[in-house]
């Protein structure tokens, strides 16, 4: 932390040496586009403070139209998956299909184009759920005009994804880029289906929820689970065995199978074969689970050595955690105890915070290094953010699990009223509040770090820019 | 060897399984659902809402309202019961027709039951066993009848007297149905709080209607006026010390729609997907509520 801004970073892989190497053009778009993640993964942390101090004292704020309890929990879920959680998966992808190949990748435009329309997107969506315009969809609160933004930025990035993927020099492909490019190519089906049945043509009745929950267990467990996993696999050491490739591809099949029918309620009011086709494929996710489990004990639980390998053993385990109480939460009757309560809320964040957004910390303290060319200005922080993180996430988790199955236990029992069982899961709302507050400081910590370094970078591409100015035949090493 | 477009092909079909079966198949299944006769008045059901709660559900959507209410009643499972209306005049035939379904019914028990018809006689049973039971019992000249009662905590705490189903929410867009309940469930709210009054109150201020309400206070609905600044229609009737003297608080049209479609909130007639024998009474009470429901109370 004591580093002089002034002097150019030193350590760290590939640091810029002297003359003028300057990275591809596609390097800055990609480095903004997960740098305006980070600035909103921190507006989403604010937003969930928000919501969360309004839990406590329901006065807090309460005149403002615009910061109404509705609105700020639905901004901040908004900003941590569409501003924070997509573009950050998808800036991996590319960066990860991108470095496949070491000729000149074609149209870096539209990674720019991307990575502009995408934050314009999220910013129309985050700006009009303030204005009331949410959607009243879980996970995809969009209002249904910024979409169209979203979905061109993300058109622009996944052609630029296949482009470069096409221009690989081996033509096989490793599991992890199966597992992120299966990702790319989900997403932009759930959201065409989901916006076009549920904004454009919406359906009728009960029809739009089944689509919405569809959406939602698509995006939580199978796009997550494949972007997340493509994440943490490109991590795991493969020296010693190599990470089998048939093990990884009976993960990749059966998360995609089972995972995608999970996500229709129990108690839905909608025909009965759908809630319990949900749960057996729910329950079926263990094997998938499982698969991962035995892959990381094959590779002895080894990860390769970077920045971000705290973050992705945390991952990984929170990985095999989540989604073992997911599944087994599908047998004996359990979902009749915590249907409707906090304790799915916790299990969703336990799956979308801990695994995959510690797996996207992972990989992004791990490769920018690697494809900007420039270390990070303050490593002591990366530090303070895994710890942080980490005490965050269980402070999180834990009390909210349990105020889920007390709050369960009271709604079973018709003689405490709805009053006294909201109150009683106050108790512990409290530490979960104080949990995301070190969540939130962590993600200041994080922004701190990629702000100097984009900064940095900044600095060197003018410097070039500059040079090339004064000296147009300056030797330039392009890669 | 190179089995990329394999691979492709089959995560191709694994994924395009759940969207046949969950986005394409409820498409077929339930564009088919149109408006069902309820049992007993034999009334179409669900009639859209008026337009004053149809413009109430965008705001309780605005508000994110859904984030802690939701709008299903589960019903944990159906308890079927057999009621003895009316003994008829063969003791003897209608005896030894109770002696099969339960040896303790002797002539003393029979003659004490006689007295206090009318009376369950088997509790928590089978709808067939329950629909032989009355069979017997008509044969041997007495009369009864099952009655159907829905059961489960939801119903206990009287959020509805049946569980919801996918006709409640033909006509609403969208449909909200909740996942967490840090209030109470809403879907039949207009039934046990048919007060739009009640509502505004509760929406201004939740504590003066329910102590310790932790629920937020949505003021912003409201504008609060000097008294006769403006001639308004009704101001809120509200407990002193909450608005300074001289002023009003009055709601703006915002809350009177959602009170309208708070109040609109009723699911509780019967289908004949979701039988409940406690008999509506006579109809006609004219309550004036407009509703998506038939007046049934
Ligand atoms: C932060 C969570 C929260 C939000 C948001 C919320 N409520 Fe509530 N609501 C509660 C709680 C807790 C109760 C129980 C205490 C009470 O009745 O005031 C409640 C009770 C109610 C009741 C009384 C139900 C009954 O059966 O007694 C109504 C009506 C209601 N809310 C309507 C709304 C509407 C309309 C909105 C949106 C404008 C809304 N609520 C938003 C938490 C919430």
């Amino acid at each position: 932390m004591s580093q002089k801004k002034s002097s150019p970073p030193k350590g760290g892989p590939r640091t810029v040496e002297a003359g003028y190497h300057s990275p591809p053009s596609w390097v800055f778009p990609l480095l903004s586009l997960v740098a305006g993640g980070i600035v909103w993964l921190v507006i989403s942390s604010g937003f969930g403070m928000v919501a969360s101090i309004k839990f406590h004292s329901a006065g807090f704020l309460a005149d403002f139209e615009w910061l109404t309890y509705g609105r700020v929990r639905a901004a901040g879920s908004t900003a941590f998956i569409y501003g924070f959680c997509i573009p950050a998966a998808t800036a991996f992808a590319l960066c990860q299909f991108a470095s496949l190949s070491r000729s000149r990748l074609p149209l870096p435009g539209l990674v720019l184009i991307g990575t502009v329309f995408w934050n314009l997107g999220v910013l129309v969506g985050v700006g009009g759920i303030l204005g009331g315009d949410l959607s009243g969809f879980d996970h995809l609160e969009l209002p249904g005009y910024s979409l169209p933004i979203l979905f061109t930025g993300f058109l622009a990035l996944g052609v630029w994804g296949c482009l470069a993927l096409h221009q690989r020099e081996n033509s096989g492909l490793e599991i992890e880029h199966w597992f992120s490019l299966a990702a790319l190519f989900w997403f932009a089906w759930i959201l065409t289906t989901a916006t076009l049945l549920l904004h454009t043509f919406p359906l009728r009745g009960v029809a739009q929820s089944i689509v919405s929950w569809w959406f939602t267990g698509n995006l939580t467990v199978v796009w997550m689970g494949l972007a997340g996993l493509g994440a943490v696999l490109s991590l795991v050491r493969k020296s010693t065995t190599v990470v089998n490739r048939n093990l990884g591809l009976f993960i990749f099949w059966t998360l995609l199978l089972f995972g995608s029918w999970v996500g229709i309620p129990a108690a839905a009011p909608v025909p009965a074969w759908m809630p319990v086709l949900s749960k057996v494929f729910t329950a079926l996710l263990l094997v998938p689970v499982l698969g991962v489990f035995v892959l990381l004990a094959r590779s002895r639980f080894r990860f390769i050595d970077g920045q971000g390998s705290g973050f992705a053993k945390l991952s990984a385990v929170m990985f095999v955690v989540f989604g073992l109480i997911l599944s087994i939460s599908a047998f004996f009757g359990f979902e009749k105890l915590t249907q409707f309560t906090w304790f799915n809320i916790a299990l969703e964040q336990l799956g979308s915070y801990g695994f995959f957004g510690f797996a996207l910390f992972a990989v992004i303290y791990s490769e920018v290094p690697h494809f900007s060319g420039f270390a990070w200005p303050f490593p002591k922080l990366i530090k303070a953010h895994l710890a942080l993180g980490a005490i965050g996430l269980i402070l999180a988790v834990l009390p909210l699990m349990a105020a889920g199955l007390v709050q369960g236990l009271d709604m079973s029992n018709p003689t405490v009223t709805m009053v006294d069982v909201a109150r009683n899961t106050l108790k512990f709302l409290r530490p979960a509040t104080l949990g995301e507050l070190f969540i939130g400081i962590g993600h200041l910590l994080f922004l701190v770090n990629i702000s100097f370094l984009v900064a940095n970078f900044a600095r060197r591409k003018a410097t070039v820019l500059m040079a090339r100015l004064h000296f147009p035949g300056a030797a330039e090493v392009q890669s | 060897m190179n089995y990329g477009p394999l691979v492709f092909l089959a995560a191709f079909l694994a994924l395009s399984g759940s969207w046949v079966g969950f986005v394409v198949a409820p498409n077929f299944q339930l564009s088919t659902l149109q408006e069902t006769n309820t049992i007993g008045a034999g009334v179409t059901y669900p009639l859209g809402r008026p337009g004053l709660a149809q413009q109430g559900l965008q705001v309780y959507r605005a508000n994110g309202c859904v984030s802690c209410h939701s709008q299903m009643v589960v019903q944990e499972r159906t308890m079927c019961e057999v009621s003895l209306t009316d003994f008829g005049t063969n003791f003897v035939a209608v005896e030894s027709a109770l002696r099969g379904i339960n040896s303790n019914y002797n002539a003393q028990v029979i003659n004490e039951l006689k007295k206090s018809l009318p009376k369950t006689i088997v509790f928590d049973t089978t709808k067939q066993k329950a629909d032989a039971t009355v069979k017997l019992i008509n044969q041997a000249g007495a009369k009864a009848q099952v009655v159907v009662t829905p059961s489960g905590s939801d119903i206990a705490r009287g959020w509805g007297r049946r569980r919801s189903v996918a006709e409640d929410y033909l006509y609403d867009d969208p449909v909200m149905l909740g996942g967490l309940r840090v209030g109470p469930d809403l879907a039949n709210l207009g039934s046990r709080l048919p007060d739009v009054n009640w509502h505004l109150r509760h929406l201004y201020a939740p504590q003066t209607e329910i102590a310790n309400s932790t629920m937020p206070p949505y003021r912003f609905l409201f504008e609060t006026r000097k008294i006769g600044s403006v001639p308004v229609a009704e101001p809120l009737n509200l407990p002193s010390g909450l608005v300074p003297t001289g002023y009003e608080v009055v709601p703006k049209p915002e809350a009177v729609a959602l009170a309208q479609y708070l109040v609109s909130l009723r699911a509780d007639v019967q289908l004949y997907s979701t039988p409940f024998s406690t008999p509506p009474a006579a109809s006609g009470s004219g309550s004036g509520i407009s509703s998506n429901a038939p007046a049934v109370k």
